[in-house]
């Protein structure tokens, strides 16, 4: 085989999507690096080379609160979205009746659209009119019907929970479909050295997706990151900011506010943080992740 | 698993499909349940949990041109237009992640891993912050207001996955095969799609049927981009709706169906490839 | 400017009101091209309406090609914004009052004197004076209104109202209390206001501290005033209300906007509600429910700097033409179209009832005067506008409202005290205006 007509093939092959995703995605994000950089007054903008817009952000009493809610929600999200993924993957793995069904319906809450369910979840989760509220008072559990998404310290991680809801489905049949390419050998082994079922999942199926698991772990990250209806339709922010998130504030400051130099800025500061995450989540892994690559 | 059935064992596997059943679907099933209610009933306090008369006036309201929501919205046109972008950008983002996914998979070439992982990680980049930006690239496109444009977007966003999916499944594909029609004469093109492809359908099926839900349900960029309304999609109408008829959750749940049903019959059908296709692609790499 | 334009002559093809004090010479012609038109928002009668209307436009001016787009009305400043920034915004926008510094700052829209002079005394005619004026930014008519809506209302069920032995409803802020506590029952709080951080729920909060000689921003020196007298003691009548055990819990409150708070009174959930003039919402108010509406009670005294209002206003469907229209003949013209007496009727109770009207012949429709009979005695009287100012209106409007709004939030969920929750917000608001206005 000749090898270089071979690259040359390669190249050829991959241009249309390396020259897509840099027109249409790479493109507006140097438009926005460059306008992190700009100073902006009235709509107008005035003057490049400026640290004014990170200036401004370090200053805003908000913007600590901003991190840490989207740190709950990108980390705490992910996390919880890969093991829930996991615990349910490892139950759709189980062969019986009730588990095809579930199979077959797992995927709905991913397949309608978040402009509805984002609604859905707002008015089911009503602190007056919301039937999950209400149930669990008529259960005697709360004296109060509580108002997941009006308490402050309640609502970020019910955002969570919704978002987990919406994302975990496609974690879990990854990770089903993980579990079960686990030879069953290797498995029956283990049985054989007396090891419980906890012990053959820990030790024989969890070395055998680390793989798969590095990988839906990186790519729920991804997802959650671009996540935005979700939030912005629930709850805007609110009450009092307490789930304000980067992607909801950064379309505060542009649409709301028009002051798109600091919003810029901080979409900067954002990638720059989750490119590091990830970086960091990477190398952590690297070990499954490289020998999953060599296959 | 070969465990005998025991009562104890049957209760817990029960126990545990209907915990995670009543998490996963109940708010589906909730909106559902709602589009068969009346107004007066959704509004009635305690909350009655099924319809005491169920009706599908709500559907009918729908469709009816009489009535407010279809003078407003017009479905079949937001249909139609969801379905031109959703069909054709899928077909875009499956031909050419096809291609790419087999170089990255099949040949080797400086900067491979680099490039797939840029790619990969470019997913992150879109967000709230680049709608502005992305409007003004697509003004100079003179794209706007355009499913065109809509539909290049969207085949830009929905390459790298697909791509991604793809060439972790042609990976799986042993070399042999197609050394073999090559020896006998097979062009690498013809190999490709005469050897390798067949073998990775599911792989293909999964990032069409994944790109295709992404494309449905679409909100921002698509609400920033388009205009007129000949050209608006079916989460432009819901978004509307949704605010119209806020309080009236028996519209919102009817819409919703009719929004979520062309994708659930795609799935009814599919699903057997996708959980194969993500299979092939996340789980060996 | 007017060179530009002298090209084409305009002339109206509806009413011959228009036509007779305008452009001199040449050959009559009728309005002509394209014209794009984008609505935000809106009531789905009004919504409805004012596309079947449109049919009426295009059939009265044959050769123009009327583009009309409806947007829902959450993405009005994203989808302007983006507009403006690409030099595609649409002729003629209709919008927020509230949004007329901005726009008419960042240059996205022209004053109606410049291209519509000749029109303008048929305006006057048609249109109240007070609610036309609230066009007006820097002495020109940026906008033609259909209506306004007003801040603040209490609606109160009469039935709750007699059975805690009350004749009349409340008129000073201490009898809100009063009120409140004597119609709360177990499971029925006396009174509810909406306090998420839509930009509504903020309005209602907005007129009930106007009317005590708060402000939120001193435009003559450029000072966020958020934290004066006026604004801390309304919010501490939330507080307070709360404090007395009147209202809803108050985590239900900031997630329960206005239509909701309007459903909940509606289903006999709470005994009072804080509105804006639309409390007779059509969003299910059912049958058999007693209850009336009125201007929200006056404070005991009034403890703000600046003048007390009777009330703030807003136009939420005004039109306006973009800086950059392509075809200002057509966009008068179809301004001009909804300043006529058929169109203004909508408003009149046929089929809209949930608005201040802007056209004098509204107020003759027996819808408004069966909906809303004080409002047609007011009118009729001239006590109406009365001491009625606009609801905030300056570059920045969106930031400091959205400061309120957090502050609001802040001291109903008792995380701080009025006073401190005001005080940070108009550090945080004077931060993002010096920001925005450089």
């Amino acid at each position: 085989m000749n090898n270089r007509s071979d690259r040359w093939l390669a190249y050829f092959m991959i241009l249309p999507v390396v020259a897509a995703v840099l027109a249409f995605v790479i493109g507006p994000t140097w438009d926005v690096g460059k306008l992190s950089l700009t100073q902006v007054v009235m709509g107008m903008e005035r003057g490049f080379g400026t640290l004014d817009n990170f200036r401004a952000l370090a200053a805003d009493p908000l913007f600590a609160l901003v991190v840490k809610n989207t740190a709950i929600w990108i980390i705490g999200g992910t996390i919880l979205c890969v093991l829930v993924g996991l615990a349910v993957g490892a139950y759709l793995a189980i062969d019986s009746w009730q588990t095809t069904i579930l199979r077959a319906l797992i995927l709905l809450p991913w397949v309608i659209p978040d402009v509805v369910t984002a609604m859905a979840w707002k008015w089911m989760l009503h602190g007056q009119v919301g039937i999950i509220g209400s149930t669990i008072q008529a259960a005697g559990l709360t004296d109060e019907q509580v108002s997941f998404l009006g308490d402050p310290s309640l609502v970020m991680w019910t955002l969570v929970v919704v978002l987990i809801w919406r994302k975990m489905p496609l974690v879990a049949l990854i990770l089903c479909a993980a579990i079960r390419s686990v030879p069953s050998e290797q498995i029956e082994a283990a049985r054989m050295d007396g090891a419980n079922a906890f012990e053959r999942f820990r030790f024989v199926v969890i070395p055998n997706i680390a793989f798969s698991l590095t990988a839906v772990t990186v790519i729920s990250m991804i997802w959650i990151t671009a996540e935005f209806a979700l939030p912005w339709i629930m709850t805007g922010g609110g009450p009092a900011n307490a789930s304000q998130i980067m992607s909801t504030y950064i379309y505060q400051q542009s649409f709301e506010f028009f002051n798109w130099g600091v919003a810029s800025a901080m979409s900067v500061v954002n990638l720059v943080m989750l490119m590091l995450i990830i970086a960091l989540y990477l190398y952590v892994n690297r070990r499954s992740w490289a020998s999953g690559a060599d296959k | 698993m070969n465990e005998t059935p025991r009562p104890f064992y049957w209760t817990f596997i029960t126990l545990c499909g209907l915990v995670i059943a009543t998490y996963i679907l109940f708010p589906v099933f909730w909106l559902f349940l709602a589009s068969f209610k009346t107004r007066d009933e959704l509004a009635q306090l305690p909350i009655a949990f099924w319809p005491k008369d169920p009706t599908i006036q709500a559907y009918r309201d729908l469709f009816d041109s009489g009535s407010q929501s279809s003078q407003l919205l017009n479905w079949p046109t937001l249909i139609s237009n969801s379905f031109t972008v959703a069909v054709t950008s899928t077909i875009i983002v499956v031909v050419l992640g096809t291609f790419a996914g087999y170089a990255f998979a099949r040949l080797k070439f400086p900067g491979r891993d680099l490039i797939l992982g840029g790619l990969l990680v470019s997913r992150m980049f879109q967000g709230a912050a680049l709608l502005l930006p992305t409007y003004r690239l697509m003004n100079m496109l003179n794209l706007q207001d355009s499913l065109i444009g809509l539909i290049l977007l969207y085949s830009a966003f929905g390459l790298p996955f697909a791509t991604w999916i793809i060439a972790s499944s042609l990976r799986e594909i042993p070399f042999e095969l197609e050394e073999s029609a090559m020896m006998d004469g097979a062009s690498r093109l013809q190999s490709m799609v005469m050897v390798v492809l067949p073998l990775a359908t599911p792989a293909l099926i999964t990032a069409a049927m994944w790109h295709f839900v992404g494309a449905w349900s679409e909100f921002a960029f698509a609400s920033i981009l388009l205009e007129s309304n000949e050209n608006k999609t079916v989460t432009i109408g819901l978004a509307s709706f949704v605010e119209l008829f806020t309080l009236e959750f028996q519209r919102v749940g009817a819409a919703a169906t009719l929004v979520a049903l062309p994708i659930m019959l795609v799935f009814f059908f599919g699903q057997r490839y996708f959980t194969r296709g993500l299979l092939a692609g996340a789980v060996k790499g | 400017m007017p060179n530009v334009f002298n090209r084409r002559e305009f002339l109206s093809a509806t009413t011959a009101l228009g036509a007779a004090a305008m452009i001199p010479a040449g050959p009559a012609q009728a309005a002509s091209g394209e014209l794009s038109v984008w609505k935000f928002g809106g009531t789905t009668a009004e919504v409805e309406t004012w596309a079947a209307r449109n049919d009426g436009f295009t059939a009265a001016n044959p050769d123009v090609g009327l583009n009309y787009s409806y947007f829902n009305g959450q993405i009005r400043r994203q989808k302007l914004l983006a507009g403006f920034q690409t030099n595609r915004l649409a002729d003629v926008v209709i919008a927020f009052g509230q949004d007329i510094p901005e726009f008419a700052g960042f240059g996205m829209i022209q004053p109606l004197d410049d291209i519509a002079g000749d029109r303008m005394a048929g305006w006057k005619e048609r249109l109240v004076p007070e609610v036309m004026a609230s066009g007006m930014h820097d002495g020109k008519l940026y906008g033609l209104p259909t209506y306004v809506d007003m801040a603040s209302f209490l609606a109160i069920n009469t039935d709750a109202m007699a059975e805690a032995g009350f004749d009349r409803p409340p008129e000073t802020w201490s009898e809100v209390r009063e009120y409140a506590k004597a119609m709360t029952k177990p499971d029925r709080p006396g009174i509810a206001f909406p306090a998420t951080t839509a930009p509504v729920d903020i309005n209602i909060f907005e007129g009930i501290a106007y009317a005590n000689g708060g402000r939120v921003f001193d435009e003559s020196t450029g000072k966020v005033t958020l934290n004066g007298p006026g604004m801390t003691d309304a919010l501490q009548l939330y507080v307070d209300l709360i404090a007395d055990g009147s209202t809803p819990p108050p985590t239900s409150l900031t997630e329960t906007f206005f239509r909701d708070t309007a459903q909940l009174f509606a289903q006999g959930r709470s005994a009072m509600w804080i509105g804006l003039s639309w409390l007779n919402t059509p969003w299910g108010t059912p049958e058999g429910l007693n209850w009336t509406g009125v201007p929200f009670p006056r404070p005991d005294t009034v403890t703000g700097k600046f003048p007390p209002v009777s009330a703030i206003m807003d136009p939420t469907a005004i039109l306006m033409v973009s800086s950059r229209a392509k075809n200002p003949e057509a966009a008068v013209e179809y301004i001009d179209f909804w300043s006529q007496n058929d169109q203004l009727k909508i408003w009149g109770g046929n089929p809209e009832i949930a608005r201040i009207p802007a056209g004098k012949v509204a107020w003759g429709e027996a819808g408004l005067a069966e909906a809303w009979p004080n409002w047609v005695s007011s009118y009729e009287a001239g006590t109406l506008f009365q001491g009625a100012e606009p609801m905030p209106r300056f570059i920045g409007v969106s930031a400091v409202e959205n400061a309120l709004g957090t502050a609001l939030q802040e001291a109903v969920l008792g995380q701080k005290t009025a006073q401190q929750a005001l005080d940070d917000a108009t550090a945080a608001a004077q931060a993002q205006i010096d920001l925005l206005r450089g």
